[in-house]
């Protein structure tokens, strides 16, 4: 039987690999001084695996296919290389992934299996600063995020939950990490590009850090796209992981509006009950 | 001749940008994806049979990289983002330029 140990939520801002210096440095490095934690705290927990629940950008979905959920259940996982990542070819576990893509479908959510999905800077961007060195094997989940119709965050919760179920019951790893990525505020491709809403997201991780789960399952996307961008779409992975975790807290290790990443920028850290 | 298919092409023209070869110039690029929708190795292998049907405005967006005219049509913000990066377009000063 799996085990969940370890659970976090993490912004996936391409910036944060590529622009490394810059005016806004005592923020830049207050996020890069979270992620060495969150690494380390990472280590610590000796996952197996990390699941990372992130979304495309149309890198590897367009509108000839575009999955509401797709597993990755590859034993090889490429990445695109966007932000000077460099393409790489990182570790699946099919064992895994066949096991929790047969749950989440039995249990109801009609999630899409990929045998290559192909991976852009929601996983790539995470995976740089948590595991460098790409012997963690990972699994990817994809959650739509820009192109509608758009999960509600409830379904995403829950969708979490199941997911827990799924690693509580398989047997292909022993000790599970779960990672969320995106947002929280920003404006991507649009004329408001740039902008940053530090009010919405300082609320939106209050919210999430007492797990004040009925607030947040209400959030629309309406409201999210109007206070924190269409880029906030992202948040659905966060809520994927707080349902996986059990909804009980979360600890945030930085928050900051960086304006070269054009991004507000947290790191947090899920609890697991 | 539809949305879909200038979101197509915008796609297939910005994926990987940065990793795929591909002729620098928006209009000479989209001549290469037009060619290539047409090969006969893609003709063989159906399912990745590309299909492109532009007309003369939808192509003409590309071909003068008028990002802000691929907004106002309606393409969708993320892949005009991917499209400017892939060809060094400043998308946001192109909006303002535009009245956006």
């Amino acid at each position: 039987m799996g085990e969940l140990v370890w659970a976090a939520c993490v912004s996936h801002a391409g910036g944060q690999l590529r622009v490394r210096e810059g005016d806004q440095q005592d923020r830049m490095d207050r996020i890069y001084a979270a992620w060495n934690e969150l690494r380390v705290s990472l280590v610590q927990a000796e996952p197996d695996v990390l699941i990372v629940i992130g979304t495309d950008h149309f890198q590897t979905f367009s509108y000839d296919l575009m999955p509401v959920f797709t597993i990755g259940r590859g034993a090889a996982l490429w990445t695109w290389g966007e932000f000077g990542s460099g393409v790489k070819r990182l570790r699946g576990m099919p064992a895994l992934s066949d096991a929790l893509h047969a749950h989440l479908v039995h249990a109801g959510f009609d999630v899409a299996g990929s045998a290559d999905m192909r991976l852009d800077h929601a996983y790539s961007c995470p995976l740089a600063f948590l595991a460098p060195d790409d012997s963690l094997p990972v699994l990817p989940l994809s959650v739509v995020a820009f192109v509608p119709p758009l999960p509600p965050l409830a379904r995403c919760r829950a969708l979490g939950v199941a997911l827990r179920e799924g690693i509580e019951r398989q047997q292909a790893a022993a000790r599970v990490a779960i990672v969320g990525t995106g947002g929280i505020s920003h404006w991507v491709g649009v004329p408001e590009t740039g902008r940053i809403n530090p009010e919405f997201d300082r609320h939106f991780l209050d919210l999430f850090e007492r797990s004040d789960v009925d607030a947040l399952d209400s959030l629309d996307d309406e409201t999210l796209v109007r206070e924190a961008g269409p880029g906030a779409g992202e948040l659905r992975s966060w809520m994927v992981v707080l349902g996986a975790a059990g909804s009980s807290g979360a600890r945030r290790l930085a928050y900051e509006p960086v304006d070269a990443w054009i991004t507000g920028t947290s790191l947090v850290e899920v609890a697991v009950a | 001749m539809s949305l879909l298919h200038l979101q197509r092409a915008v796609y297939h023209l910005s994926v990987s940008g940065e990793q795929v070869e591909r002729p620098a110039d928006p209009a000479a690029a989209l001549a290469w994806l037009l060619e290539l929708s047409r090969s006969d190795v893609l003709a063989s292998l159906p399912a990745f049979q590309l299909r492109l049907e532009l007309d003369p405005h939808e192509a003409s967006l590309i071909e003068r990289g008028d990002v802000a005219g691929m907004y106002r049509y309606g393409v969708h913000p993320n892949l005009v983002r991917n499209f400017a990066s892939t060809f060094g377009i400043d998308y946001v000063t192109c909006y303002r330029a535009a009245g956006l």
